[in-house]
This record gives structure tokens, sequence and C-alpha cells, in this order.
């Protein structure tokens, strides 16, 4: 299988790739493409890096105690490879040092000296960079330099083994892709350098096909307010301004360089509560992330042949109001193309959240009559780590779906409060009616009790098969989605 | 002549299936009922009477309540089919159900003939025609539609353990662990 590499920078990176994995692990279809995270991130304890990354362990725990060939399921099917340092292509030498420190401004002569005090301001070099780069772009695109430019490795600024583990597992065929914002300091400096180094770099192993490589991104470009606060250096009045010149630098030096550029934004700024990293900086997800991780989506569905894309996502117009976007998007807001590729796999997952969330003891028992007929032991098998993780997975799916029905602007995709009534779960679409005479939950055990189980598959398999195919057949014959 | 002799045949031996099943329990309903479900103009026990019944009623008496049996099991695993009735108690709900049903078709079934006179019997010494009350009483009837109950409950405990399986909600009860 082809790989597509992810780069997430920053913590809008993590954001993004936290979307990503809760559509991947719907089982929505990504063409074939593997997917290698890798994140690029200064602020190694920024919760939404840590939990990103606990999340893909949890997939990849699950994942690997599936077996894909012989069962139906597609629910956590494609893969999320760690690479053999991790996810995380580390940025060194910026634990407890200060910007200055890091340049070894002390050590510079003194017209050198000079000049840098000239291009950094007193705060720039004082600034500590173990919670990233603050919304400093310059400072950024200096320290973010030591990763992707072998050759000017030194003993005090090595190779990345990271971005060279890449550049080795890199195959004919892949695809690479950027996440970034553009108007904070980690990904507007780190987006074009990678690009940069990805493109022209001739010093990494497989620079041929690198070079050659579909490369897509996404730029975020401003979608939320800060809090104010005079003792901080990041100030979001500075965001549109910063990304209006980095768009500018995108013009002249990124645009012919890449097969595919998405943008994103929302003129509707929730503000969060002022952190300027660390475990603290805990935002709920929100609905541009989810757009933005369904541009990998789509991305791997597209063909360049060495052409430029430049894309925009969104809601389809023809739901504005009053010329301006809903409050609350749907997916009857999405276009076309999107719903077909999320609105059933996401759906399908959740309804199955939803059912262990309300009903766990009745289809964890053997009154479910399909446990009994692929289990010799339902008891000791819904008492398994197995189990455990993959209800502990789709609480964090209900959650981030719930963040993201109540960020601003909502994305209310479910109707997570639907209570014994799980066919209402789709917003703005009313369940069909069906022959029989079940309704509500005993209906749903009712399609869970009618799924046809490969046989010879491992009991983890039959268990995630049945849910799939339950929730396929529910989605096609009583929700309607295609 | 050949259909009719088969069918008098296949009578017979429901008629004998069932009387033997119903005789299982004779003591506890009467000797006396038991001769007249059995038709044939039997005598009573004291022998000072018989029965003008002709036919063996353990036939009709049987088949219904292996009729009820057949579709109250057809009702609970492959009509309701129920997933939340995939329980010990939800099975248990429509067995006692079918064992009420027929303790009351039984026990109504020998009360109309008891108070319609069709259980009359015809005195040996004067040839006349007597009402039963020294033979069958109406606790004997009660008696038998506890006998009708309880045979009702084996059957549909038979139709459960051999044909449950093609059930999709309920193919484990009443054995669900």
């Amino acid at each position: 299988m082809a790989k597509l590499f992810v780069f997430g920078i920053g913590g809008t990176g993590s954001r993004v790739l936290r979307s990503l994995t809760m559509m991947l692990a719907a089982g929505v279809d990504t063409n074939g493409y593997e997917i290698v995270p890798i994140i690029i991130d200064p602020d190694g304890s920024n919760y939404d890096l840590t939990l990103n990354i606990t999340l893909m362990n949890q997939y990849n725990k699950i994942r690997g105690k599936l077996n894909f060939a012989q069962s139906k399921n597609k629910f956590f099917k494609t893969p999320i490879h760690e690479g053999e340092n991790g996810y995380m292509l580390n940025v060194k030498n910026t634990n407890n040092k200060t910007f200055e420190q890091f340049i070894g401004l002390s050590t510079m002569s003194k017209p050198t000296r000079a000049m840098t005090e000239m291009l950094f301001s007193s705060k720039n070099l004082k600034a500590k960079m173990d919670v990233g780069f603050k919304g400093n772009p310059n400072i950024g695109s200096v320290v973010l330099n030591q990763i992707v430019t072998p050759e000017d490795a030194s003993d005090e600024n090595p190779v990345s083994e990271e971005f060279m583990s890449f550049a080795n597992s890199f195959s004919d065929g892949d695809k690479i892709f950027i996440v970034s914002s553009i108007f904070g300091g980690t990904g507007a400096s780190g987006f074009p350098l990678l690009l940069k180094s990805l493109r022209l770099n001739t010093n990494i192993p497989n620079q041929n096909l690198i070079n050659n490589a579909e490369i897509g991104a996404i730029t975020v470009l401003p979608y939320f307010k800060l809090e104010v606060n005079s003792d901080s250096e990041v100030n979001s009045d500075t965001f549109m301004s910063k990304a209006r010149a980095a768009l500018g630098y995108y013009e002249d030096n990124v645009k012919d360089e890449i097969n595919a550029l998405y943008f994103i934004a929302d003129d509707k700024y929730n503000q969060y509560k002022h952190n300027e990293g660390g475990p603290a900086q805990k935002d709920k997800a929100h609905l541009v992330e989810f757009f933005a991780a369904s541009s990998i989506v789509d991305f791997t569905h597209r063909a360049f042949k060495g052409q430029h894309q430049y894309l925009e996502l969104g809601i389809n117009d023809a739901h504005l109001k009053d010329n301006k976007p809903v409050e609350s998007v749907r997916f009857t807001d999405f276009y076309s193309k999107l719903t077909r590729y999320l609105r059933r796999p996401l759906t399908m997952f959740a309804l199955t959240a939803n059912c262990f969330n309300n009903e766990k003891s009745k289809i964890t028992s053997n009154s479910l009559d399909q446990n009994s007929k692929m289990f010799k032991d339902t008891e000791s098998f819904y008492n398994s780590e197995f189990v455990s993780d993959f209800c502990d997975f789709l609480k964090q799916y209900l959650l981030w779906l719930k963040e993201l029905a109540e960020n601003n602007r909502q994305l209310d995709l479910f109707k997570l409060n639907c209570g014994s009534k799980p066919f209402n779960i789709v917003n703005g679409i009313e369940p069909s009616k069906v022959a029989s005479f079940l309704s509500d939950y005993s209906l749903y055990f009712s399609y869970l009790n009618g799924t046809s189980i490969t046989s010879g598959i491992s009991d983890n398999d039959k268990f995630m098969e049945m849910h799939y195919l339950a929730t396929e057949k529910i989605t096609k014959d009583k929700i309607k989605l295609q | 002549m050949t259909n009719k002799t088969l069918n008098l045949n296949s009578m017979d031996f429901l008629g004998e299936f069932f009387g033997t099943m119903y005789c299982w329990f004779e003591t506890f309903f009467g000797l006396d009922l038991a001769n007249y479900m059995w038709g044939g103009a039997l005598e009573t026990t004291d022998g000072a009477a018989h029965f003008q019944s002709e036919g063996n009623m353990f036939v009709v008496v049987g088949i219904t309540m292996c009729l009820i049996s057949l579709f109250t099991f057809t009702l609970f695993y492959y009509i309701v089919n129920h997933p939340k009735l995939n329980h010990w108690w939800g099975w248990l709900l429509f067995w006692i159900s079918n064992g009420v049903i027929n303790l009351i078709v039984g026990w109504s079934w020998t009360l109309s003939h008891l108070n319609s006179g069709e259980m009359n019997v015809i005195e040996t010494a004067s040839g006349s025609e007597i009402s039963p009350d020294d033979y069958i009483n109406s606790t004997d009837c009660f008696c038998f539609g506890i006998s009708n109950m309880v045979l009702a409950l084996i059957f549909m405990f038979a139709f459960s353990l051999l044909f449950k399986w093609w059930s999709s909600n309920c193919s484990k009860a009443p054995f669900v662990k």
C-alpha cells in the first residue's frame, strides 16, 4: 500500500490529526493510502499534542488486534504508522533554552550580534522555546531549519533522525501532506521551510522520489481569538496581519511548489482562554480542524499529474443565510463530495458509540443473541482489554463530536442526546420506516443479530464486523444515507 | 376405502398417543373422566353405568393443546422475536401464558361437556340416562385443565428445544447465560 506522510506542524497540526484519527477510526476511505503522521511541535507538553498521540496509540492498539484480510469491517482499517522514533519529529535544543541561547548570541562577534539584535526584538531573544514559538515565525524559521537541512548539520546541530527515517521509508507512489496554520509561529514558519526542503533537498535518501512527489498542504487561516493578556507574547490581534504577510510570501515562494494547496478559515472568531502552550492549552475541537482533516481525505482521492490546484474548503454556498454561513453546520450543508466521503462512516461510528453509551449492558451480554452465537465465553470477551480500549475510544469519539458541536461555529452533525431513539442521530435527517414490529433499540439489536458474520475470523474481528455490518445496514435502510 | 382406512388409522394413532399421555394424570383428574374421554361407551369405574360417547376425545383436546403450544412457541421465537425478550424470563412469560391458556381450554372444554349433559351416563340396571354427578364433577374438570396445562408446558418446551435455532433474536432462550 502507498503511504501518505502527513506533517502536522504546531498545535493546529495536532488538532487536525486528532480529527483525522477519528475519521479513520470511523472507516473513512483514504483510497488505499496508509497514513504516516509526523508531528513537528517544539511544545512537547502541549495538551493537543499529547491527546493526539494518546489517541493514535489507542487507535493502533485496537487496530493491531484486528485482521482485515477476511473481515468485512472497515472501522480502524487504515493503518496509522508510527515511525521508528514515534510520531514526533523532534526539535532539538529548545528545552529550557531562550532563543538567544539557542542561536548562541553571547558567542557571536560584535557585528553579527548587532545584526541579530536588529532582526529580533529583545522579547524575541529572551523568549523560552519549550512551549513553541509563541506566534513568532521569525524565531520558528531559525529553529525549525535544523530538522530539514541535513547539509548544514554539525555536532551541535545534528541531522534530525526522524526526518532521515521519513526519507528512508519514502517509496514510489507515496504522497506528502502538510498541515499548518498561517497565523502562529510554528506552522507559519515550518510549512515553507519543510516544503522547500522536500522539493529541493538533494542530500536525503530517496531525494528524487521526494523532490518529485505529489505534495498537498492545508493552510489554516485565523479562526479563533485569544483573551487579551498583556503579559503574553501571543496577541491574537496580529493573527490577520501575520496571515496576510505569510500569504504574500506563499504567493512568491510556495504556490508553484505544491500540487494542492487548501485554504480554510472562519470569520466567526471564537475566543479561547489565553495560554501560551503546555498542558493548560486545552481547546475544544473546531469545525475548521474537521474540514482541514477532510482535506487530507480529499487529497488521497485526487490525482495531479504535475498540476497545481488551489482549493477552498467550506460549506455549500447554497446554504448561506443572508449571505452568511449558517451558525450550526450539519451534513446537509456539506458539498456533495465531502458528504460522500464522510457522512456514512461517521454516522456508522456515531451509532456504535451511542449504542455503547446507552445500551452497553445489553450489547455486551448473551441476551444479545449474536453474542452467544459468536463467542464461547461472552463475558470474558467483553471484559477483555480490546473491548475496554474500544469503549474508551468510542468515548473519545463522542467527546470529539460534542466539542465540535459546542464550539463556535457549531459543527452539529449528530443528535448525541437522542437517548432511546438511536435512528434520530443524524441532525436534519428523519429516519425512514421499515417493515418491522420492532423499533428504536430493539430494532437496532435486531440489526446486530441479523448480521452475517464471516466464519473463521477472530473474536475481535467478529465483534467489529457485527457493529460495522449492522450500522452499515441501518444507515442504508433506516437513515437512507448513500 | 383405502383413504378412509388410513384416516381412521391415523386418528386411532393420535387417539392412542394423546390418550396415553393424558392418562399419566388419570388418577389426578379421575378414571371416570378418562373413560369418558376415551369414548367407545366405556363403563364407569364401579361398573354400574356406561358413558355414551363414541369417539376418542383425547384427539381433539390433544391437537388443540398441541396447536396452541406450537402457536405460542412460534409467537415467541419467530413473530414477536423481540431482542429484549431473549432472557429466561422472556421465554418463561410465554411458557406460562401457554400453560394458562391450555388450562382454561382443557377445563372449559370438559366443563362444557359436563354442563351440557354430554357426560350423562346410562345406568346398566335400569337403562335410564342419569346425571354423571357420582362419577365426574367440576373439580375433575379443573384437574383435567391442570393436566392439559402440564402437557402443554412439556410440548412447548420440546418445540423450543427442537425448533428455536432459526430465530434471529432469541435462538438461545431460555438458556441465556
